[in-house]
């Protein structure tokens, strides 16, 4: 009887391990370096937080959240899901160089919904101490 | 276990979004780091982003932005390729310095606001309920002869300091023959007798209800932030919420209860007290009454002419802080 309950105790707490799930935010060098979540089974939502009012108008200050959904290298091309577009659930394609410049203003956002037993590593680069170039012309140093 | 990899940017700035993502809110936002030589440290600025739309029926919305710059400071070490947070503002500071510097902004509106018609806000339910001892002590002076001080310190918590505050404004005097007893003064008095001539019928609360109103309007500030009385704040700060946007955009716009009351979030840092009978409309409703604001056609509120040729002379000031985007 003893045996029975803990044998039940502990199928509990696995299957409430397997539902538990944890949040990152990391700045995410570039949209390359989120391909991992996009190709890992099933692939883990991505929440970019971007200026969306610098990618329409060019004016910076605003700040909208979408869901990554892929990612076309070849056509330059995010697709996201943009809770605030008519193709509520469905993906809607930015370009990938209007999209980077707000996305770039919050440093690269990304928050990153996943279960426990998947870890995110940050894999760090080195940076010079002092810095004698603005954030943007690092990122853009860095990224060709 | 899956490991996923993702490479990060590496700098002060960067790592302190990341953390303002985890506890604060994107609304606050990193600004551009600078080194410190002395203590090897990266100091990273804080400003806050506090985003404002009005949207007129009749015409394109504006969106413009409340820009409060260096609000507070995070401390970044930094150890090879590794960063590590020094000094790092907590959310309840930064909430009380935004609250302070929203204040700083919209004083002035405050009180052409409050001195408007200083009798009025003695007429509102929160002011009433909470005001109470006020009404108590004015119409015991007017109905009897002299009252003591000892059963006054008894009526509510804040007694005392509203005798006081009555003996500054010269409406209560001390007997000189009884230095523990007050009465009503000879400006009482004649309020009094104002509002009974002006008045259908006589009665003292109409009377305690404008001591209340100037008390209120007089010491407002103390009031909400010594005595931390915060619900009548709710019609000072939903009236200025319409005035600020009516500033911002040069004229008396028309807005509906909905969009005053996400207005009002912003500029009382709050949701306003409501039970089941008195909601955020009621609120409005008594505003209107008192002729703070008035209501158009559509039922939608709208300025009233008089308060917002006072204010807007802060219009130069309030577009600086808050620019269209």
């Amino acid at each position: 009887m003893k045996l029975g309950t803990e044998t039940l105790d502990g199928a509990q707490s696995k299957v409430h391990a397997a539902f538990q799930i944890a949040i990152d935010a990391v700045a995410a060098k570039s949209l390359d370096t989120l391909d991992g979540l996009l190709r890992n089974h099933p692939p883990i939502p991505a929440i970019l937080i971007f200026d969306r009012t610098f990618m329409l108008t060019g004016d910076t200050e605003g700040s909208h959240a979408v869901l990554l959904h892929s990612y076309d290298r070849k056509h330059e091309r995010v697709d996201v899901i943009d809770p605030s577009l008519p193709l509520r659930g469905r993906p809607s394609a930015y370009v990938k160089a209007e999209f980077e410049g707000g996305w770039r203003l919050l440093q690269n956002l990304t928050i990153i919904v996943h279960p426990v037993d998947i870890d995110i590593k940050s894999q760090t680069t080195s940076i010079a101490a002092v810095k004698s170039e603005s954030l943007l012309d690092y990122i853009e140093a860095n990224e060709r | 276990m899956t490991t996923i990899a993702i490479e990060e940017i590496q700098s002060p700035e960067a790592f302190v979004m990341c953390r303002l993502a985890r506890r604060i809110g994107v609304n606050i936002r990193p600004g551009e780091a600078v080194y410190d030589k002395e203590r090897l440290l990266w100091k990273v600025p804080l400003r806050a982003v506090v985003t404002s739309q009005v949207a007129p029926k009749d015409r394109p919305s504006k969106r413009f932005v409340y820009d409060f710059k260096n609000i507070a400071e995070a401390l970044v070490e930094q150890d090879g390729d590794q960063y590590h947070m020094r000094h790092f503002p907590n959310a309840e500071f930064l909430e009380d310095y935004l609250v302070r510097e929203f204040d700083t902004l919209t004083e002035k509106i405050e009180n052409v606001i409050l001195s408007y018609d200083n009798e009025v806000w003695g007429q509102f339910t929160y002011v009433r309920t909470f005001l109470r001892p006020v009404y108590d002590i004015v119409t015991n002076a007017l109905t009897e002869r002299k009252l003591s001080l000892d059963f006054i310190e008894q009526t509510g918590k804040h007694s005392g300091h509203y005798v006081q505050m009555l003996l500054d404004m010269g409406l209560l005097e001390i007997d000189e023959n009884q230095p523990r007893q007050v009465r009503a003064s000879n400006e009482l008095t004649r309020l009094h007798e104002r509002v009974y001539r002006f008045d259908t019928k006589f009665d003292v609360f109409n009377v305690a209800s404008a001591v209340a109103g100037r008390i209120f309007s007089s010491q407002y500030r103390r009031i909400r932030n010594e005595f931390k009385i915060y619900s009548p704040t709710a019609y000072v700060d939903a009236t200025k919420a319409y005035y600020l946007d009516a500033v911002r955009m040069g004229e008396r716009i028309p807005m509906t209860e909905k969009e005053l009351y996400q207005k009002f979030r912003i500029v009382g840092h709050r949701n306003p007290y409501e039970s089941k009978n008195f909601k955020f409309k009621t609120i409005i409703s008594e505003v209107v009454g008192g002729k703070l604001l008035e209501r158009d056609a559509d039922d939608n509120v709208i300025g009233s002419k008089s308060i917002f040729d006072k204010v807007m002379p802060f219009q130069d000031e309030i577009v600086k802080a808050a620019p269209e985007i």
